[in-house]
């Protein structure tokens, strides 16, 4: 596997386009894999502003022949449900090289329809109240976190708070500079008790992920497990699981090792308690002590969590936010991180997380990557 | 005043809101339609000035509608619909 990301943007030029911006991220990743236009004969797509254009039109634009296509519309699952397809039809033969693109630009007013119009239950019931996206379901479900585990807002900020410390040393996030307590703690409100940095900036920007045929010429990355989870509740439930720890044993199992062997972990970030609950759910809290897992293991050991500054620092590209986490990982695994290079970075956890289908997130995936190198 | 509607599965009894295609707790086809009367905000934000609050409308139904400022987390709120939107109003 190879990774490649465009600079993300939280004002893009003008005359930027969604398929300009998958198309960086194509030539970038090619050119890190250094491999050839002619050599991919796959392509998978995830983006909501590519309409009406489908993976066939981005194809023809980017003058590949084709024998796998596909797009993938689940949000912050996209990328890894993606991945997941691709490594299948490498493994079975179907293609050789497979580039994986997600990414959106939104123009003034895109993002409001996206967030009124995501699914029917959202333009029926959620929209005409109007709840404004989805930071109000998030609002509410932090609340039912915060009761369950006994956590207050303070707990919530080691996560910005640690990943912008992390942002710091990557030139491609958007938001760079400290970040402390004081500041989490005073920012704006968005939805009581969420701030301003609970929630992801908006940002223009592409992330690619070549999967090809094992390379045995250098050193690469290969899926150990890769696990979905689709609808999990029927959103009947709290929102305070969102299906890995369904699949978590299944899992660990198959990657052949365990959270205390991970090297690093990016955890889809759309909001700290859905990090928080995802850790939980794949074994990383011990004793299921969120409290003290923040503390010690963000605050003081500044374990390598989301490396990139996540979604959170770096920003959300709409459906590249699946995407970068990956993109994060299989950079540190191949010693790519530059300034922010988790020494030794073996094995990597990636998950996603998304589709708010009516009260919360309908979709969960994760991965185990390791360095074959 | 319009009615907000949930919708009772004729196969098990038990309501779902939105209305699904097939029944999630045993697969029923056939829903009716009922007043959702009563429920309790279970948590409540604001965002933009719209209070949201959560509410839980006997053991089967959660659903988030636009509450009345006044509501509060555990307070008894009537339902009502409005273009599609839950409306809870303080009881």
């Amino acid at each position: 596997m190879a990774a490649a990301e465009t600079p993300y943007s939280r004002h893009p030029p003008a005359g930027t386009t969604t398929t300009a911006l998958l198309a960086d991220a194509f030539i970038r990743v090619l050119e890190i894999a250094g491999v050839e236009r002619d050599e991919v004969d796959g392509l998978g797509v995830a983006s909501f502003t590519l309409a009406p254009d489908h993976a066939i039109d981005l194809a023809w634009r980017l003058g590949v022949r084709l024998r796998w296509a596909m797009e993938d519309t689940h949000g912050g699952v996209s990328a890894l449900n993606l991945l997941q397809h691709a490594l299948h039809a490498v493994e079975a033969g179907v293609a050789r090289n497979v580039v994986l693109l997600a990414g959106d630009h939104f123009e003034p007013g895109d993002f409001e329809h996206l967030v009124s119009h995501y699914n029917r239950a959202t333009s029926e019931h959620l929209a005409p109240i109007p709840t404004g996206g989805p930071n109000a379901q998030f609002a509410l479900l932090t609340q039912r976190h915060m009761a369950r585990h006994g956590l207050g807002r303070e707990d919530y900020a080691l996560v910005p708070v640690s990943q912008r410390a992390w942002a710091a040393r990557n030139p491609g996030a958007v938001y760079r500079e400290p970040l402390s307590m004081d500041d989490y703690l005073a920012a704006p409100v968005v939805a009581p008790p969420l701030g301003r940095y609970d929630c992801v900036p908006v940002i223009s920007g592409a992330d690619a992920i070549l999967v090809s045929r094992a390379s045995f010429t250098g050193p690469g990355v290969r899926v150990r497990a890769l696990c979905s989870s689709f609808n999990h509740d029927n959103q009947l439930g709290d929102g305070l699981t969102t299906g890995l720890g369904s699949v978590a044993a299944e899992f660990w199992d198959a990657a052949g090792f365990g959270p205390q062997d991970v090297d690093l972990a990016c955890v889809y970030d759309d909001y700290p308690a859905m990090v928080l609950i995802q850790l939980d759910e794949l074994g990383f809290v011990a004793d299921g002590d969120i409290r003290r897992f923040v503390r010690e293991r963000l605050e003081s050991d500044r374990w390598p969590l989301n490396t990139s500054g996540g979604q959170l620092s770096a920003g959300q590209a709409g459906a590249a936010g699946g995407m970068h986490g990956l993109v994060e990982a299989v950079q540190q695994l191949l010693g790519q991180a530059g300034e922010r290079q988790v020494a030794g970075a073996w094995r990597a956890v990636v998950t996603g997380y998304g589709s708010v289908v009516y009260l919360h997130g309908g979709c969960a995936a994760v991965a185990a990557l390791e360095s074959t190198g | 005043m319009s009615v907000l509607s949930l919708w009772r599965c004729e196969s098990c009894g038990r309501r779902s809101f939105p209305r699904r295609e097939l029944c999630p707790y045993c697969g029923g086809r056939a829903f009716a339609a009922e007043r959702a009367g009563q429920g309790v905000a279970t948590q409540v934000t604001s965002h933009r000035d719209v209070c949201i609050a959560c509410v839980r409308v006997g053991d089967d139904v959660t659903l988030l509608a636009r509450a009345d400022p006044a509501v509060a987390m555990g307070s008894e709120v009537m339902l009502r619909g409005d273009d599609g939107a839950p409306v809870a109003d303080i009881t």
